[in-house]
């Protein structure tokens, strides 16, 4: 008795989130197929020709950046890197957010207030010394990046869906739950967490750009672990050295960056409008 | 109204309407509507939910949208002459809206703005509407306040909140009368209102009616209000008119056989019959009116599994419960707990209904929540026949809910919009471990008692209507086979029609399974149907308790009385 799964919601997204779909779709097609649609890589340097501007002939379509990189391969290896470091630090953010406000709502009373104070007590700590603090303390990774990412992104996740959880816990169904003899876990697991998507998926609007912004602006400080293998953030903090003469090596990835922001940003809009009509 | 009609003779038609159709989208909502309204007149629309009665008034007032195609004739005499409204440019309608046709909405609380005070408000129209300032405007602002009954000057500098239902609806009124216009439409405008302060705003309305020389269009559900407080009615069902008539003729000698039948299927306070009529009875032959209702007792067999012997022991008992609210966390210890229900007591043999009256605040919903261990109790004790139901604790408590439950007064909030209706329906199954391996023949089983098809299973909260979620919330309930039943206004969202239909089911389940009912209600009449036992509430005290028959022969409290009192009976017979 579930009903049937379809992707039939996407013809229902507005204009503005179509095209979203299609600018990611496009987006990832091309940092998958980037590596064998040019003779050049990534890492290996052109040795001849550092600087250059955008070249048909050599293959270097974004031209080269200061020691001869092909900028075409390391743009499309840098958006990758960036969107899967963020989405996963989105998601990790939005699933332990989710949790935490759902049970403060959920309980509500002093338990409630608790946690919510310590969500406000965590946020005020600066990030950023945060961040240099860890990665003096670990080896840096990847994981460690994203494990960064989402202890700093599930704050505000938390705090929009408790309020949201406080207003179900008003609703009659709850208590229409409690007379049926439901227990707790049920009520919480059952009732109200799928109640809350739409408004999971509005803190996912806010979590996921956020994510992946933050991670460009820890490699353009050159703090962040991903910055050694060049995401869309180192690419834009070499570029802006050099933005006097290859003026190319900044706006590649700067498009980039903004078209993947923009992009993500109306899909996660978009999808809360339709889950939110859908649910009225 | 007889008096009436010879001081103020309709003489020309202030309203034409012909022929008006109305689509959105692929949606027909009126299939041609005809009626006229002549000046001075007081107007009936009469209605079930998506009968199109509120569209109507909606097109008049051209207040539809965007979407709504409207074709036909609305004809309006305006003071500078007659005036088509279809298509009229919205520049033009706006002159008109307020100073010719005003309007007053059911829902006073949404329609007045919250953040600033009903002088503020009264003045900004005596503003637009009559060029009127400062202290000019203050005296204007306190005649009009006067003028629907509310003369205390304070009432100016308070926000919409702090009024209550009547007072706000009263305020709605004085709004609309300032911009004096020459049609007043009133949508449902006592409709949330209880039946004491609707007899009020309704004495209000005729007063009004004839001091400012006002042609009412009324449009209501409630064929005896409408039938006590009109001069015609016209009575629609699903975007068309059924009939037309003088409310005299129509409330005593309806013609249509809707509307025959739901005359017939409103709950009366004379009498008390075991059965109520439903519109079906009217509309089809006797054949399919007498299948209907072996369907009906069918229906009700089918969700039952045990059979009772009625016998004459006390089966559900309260005695002296106090409840109410207490501060929460650390002002609770300087914060008294505030008392809403005193000292009531009643006790139920197995099978009765008590009928729970009382106005709105005076702890009705308080009781209920106490009885279903919703709420905490102060002192006092509940049993349900050997079981102490206020010392059960977590999982016996669980367990013990499976024997008492509730329906709940609203039907949007109280169904979980995620989840399909069958998967509503088998929850309380499998978390009690009833029908086990037969879970979904008793769910078909309970929508068929219920009047919904199979097709209901697949299908989420949203995509039925207000009636017939209610139906899906009361299967809900059913469900557990429990053996108390609380109703809290379980049926004052829905059609009489369909009312009549969830009235006969409750009924006879009380009837073949021994259901006990507390079914609380601020509808006389309703009760008048259901209840063995009556307890009216005034300010959380038993004001008068007793059978019902006694009662309602011979009421006693002077709350009893005003409540009857209140009552819309339709117009008497000469």
């Amino acid at each position: 008795m579930r009903a049937p799964s379809n992707l039939r919601f996407l013809t229902e997204l507005p204009a503005s989130a179509k095209l979203a779909c299609w600018i990611l779709l496009v987006l990832a097609a091309w940092f998958l197929a980037a590596p064998y649609t040019s003779t050049h890589d990534a890492r290996n340097p052109d040795w001849d020709r550092p600087s250059e501007a955008p070249n048909l002939q050599h293959g270097h379509y974004f031209g080269t950046d200061a020691i001869g990189r092909d900028l075409y391969q390391r743009t499309a290896a840098g958006g990758k890197l960036s969107l899967l470091v963020g989405l996963t630090a989105a998601v990790v953010a939005l699933l332990i957010g989710t949790l935490y406000g759902a049970i403060a709502g959920f309980y509500g009373g002093a338990l409630g207030e608790a946690m919510m104070r310590l969500v406000d007590l965590l946020a005020t700590l600066p990030f950023l010394l945060f961040v240099i603090f860890v990665l003096t303390l670990f080896t840096p990774s990847l994981s460690l990046l994203i494990v960064l990412l989402a202890s700093y992104g599930w704050l505000d996740v938390a705090r929009v869906v408790r309020v949201e959880a406080q207003a179900l816990m008003a609703k009659t169904y709850m208590r229409a739950g409690e007379v049926l003899g439901l227990r707790r876990s049920r009520q919480l697991f059952v009732h109200l967490l799928p109640n809350l998507a739409p408004f999971a998926l509005l803190a996912l609007a806010i979590a996921l750009p956020n994510a992946v912004l933050m991670e460009s602006f820890l490699s353009f400080l050159g703090v962040s672990p991903a910055e050694a293998q060049g995401s869309l953030g180192a690419l834009l903090a070499e570029g802006m050295q050099d933005r006097e003469y290859a003026p190319w090596a900044l706006i590649f990835p700067a498009v980039l960056l903004t078209l993947l922001l923009y992009a993500l940003q109306e899909l996660t809009d978009g999808l809360r409008e339709v889950l939110a009509q859908r649910r009225s | 109204m007889s008096l009436f009609a010879l001081a103020n003779k309709p003489t020309d038609k202030l309203l034409r309407v012909r022929d008006l159709r109305l689509r959105f989208g692929d949606a027909k909502i009126l299939h041609g509507v005809d009626f006229d309204l002549a000046q001075g007149e007081t107007l009936g629309l009469v209605g079930e939910s998506g009968s199109g009665k509120t569209t109507t008034a909606l097109a008049v007032i051209q207040l539809l949208g965007d979407k709504a195609r409207l074709s036909g004739s609305i004809q309006f005499a305006a003071k500078s002459g007659t005036v088509e409204l279809v298509d009229l440019p919205e520049a033009r309608m706006q002159q008109l809206r307020g100073r010719e046709i005003g309007m007053v909405f059911q829902d006073a609380l949404s329609a007045l703005n919250p953040v600033r005070s009903i002088g503020s408000q009264l003045k900004e129209v005596l503003w637009v509407h009559q060029q009127l300032r400062g202290k000019a405007a203050q005296l204007a602002a306190i005649s009009y306040l006067d003028r629907v009954g509310l003369p205390e000057a304070g009432l100016l500098k308070r926000y919409p909140h702090e009024l209550s239902g009547g007072q706000r609806q009263r305020a709605l009124i004085a709004l609309a009368l300032a911009c004096k216009p020459r049609l007043l439409i009133c949508d449902e405008p006592t409709s949330a209102l209880d039946v004491t302060v609707q007899k009020q705003v309704i004495e209000l309305l005729k007063s009004l009616r004839v001091s400012e020389k006002l042609s009412l269009l009324f449009i209501s559900h409630d064929l005896a209000l409408t039938a006590e407080f009109c001069d015609r009615i016209i009575v629609m069902r699903q975007g068309l008119i059924v009939e037309t008539a003088a409310a005299d003729a129509l409330w005593h000698a309806p013609q249509a056989p809707y509307t025959q039948g739901l005359l017939a299927c409103r709950p009366k306070l004379s009498g008390n019959p075991t059965r109520l009529m439903t519109v079906a009875d009217f509309e089809a032959d006797a054949v399919a009116a007498n299948a209907a209702m072996a369907a009906e007792s069918s229906a009700s067999t089918k969700i039952a599994s045990e059979s009772f012997d009625a016998n004459d022991s006390v089966f559900f008992e309260v005695q002296n419960l106090s409840a109410g609210y207490q501060a929460r966390g650390l002002t609770k210890l300087w914060t008294p707990p505030k008392t809403v229900l005193h000292d009531v007591s009643f006790s139920l043999k197995r099978g009765e209904c008590l009928g729970l009256v009382g106005e709105s605040g005076s702890g009705k919903t308080t009781l209920a929540r106490c009885l279903m261990r919703l709420q905490p109790v102060f002192t006092g004790s509940v049993r349900l026949s050997d079981i102490d139901l206020l010392a059960a604790k977590g999982d016996g408590l669980r367990r013990l809910r499976r024997r008492f439950q509730m329906v709940f007064q609203d039907p949007y909030s109280s169904l979980n919009p995620a989840r399909s209706i069958g998967q509503t329906l088998l929850e309380p199954l499998q978390v009690h471990g009833l029908h086990k391996g037969a879970e979904a023949d008793r769910v078909l089983a309970l929508l068929d008692a219920v009047g919904l098809p199979e097709s209901a299973l697949e299908r989420y909260p949203a995509q039925f209507s207000g009636g017939q979620r209610q139906r899906i919330a009361i299967a809900r309930a059913l469900a557990v086979e429990p053996e108390l039943l609380i109703c809290d206004e379980c049926v004052s969202a829905l059609d009489v029609s369909i009312q009549a239909q969830i009235l006969n089911l409750l009924k006879d389940l009380q009837q073949k399974l021994g259901l006990t009912l507390i079914f609380i209600s601020h509808d006389l009449s309703v009760i008048r149907f259901m209840a063995d036992q009556l307890l009216i509430l005034g300010d959380g005290l038993a004001a008068e308790q007793g059978s019902a028959d006694a009662i309602f022969a011979n009421p006693q409290h002077e709350l009893t009385k005003r409540l009857l009192d209140a009552v819309p009976r339709g117009p008497l017979l000469r």
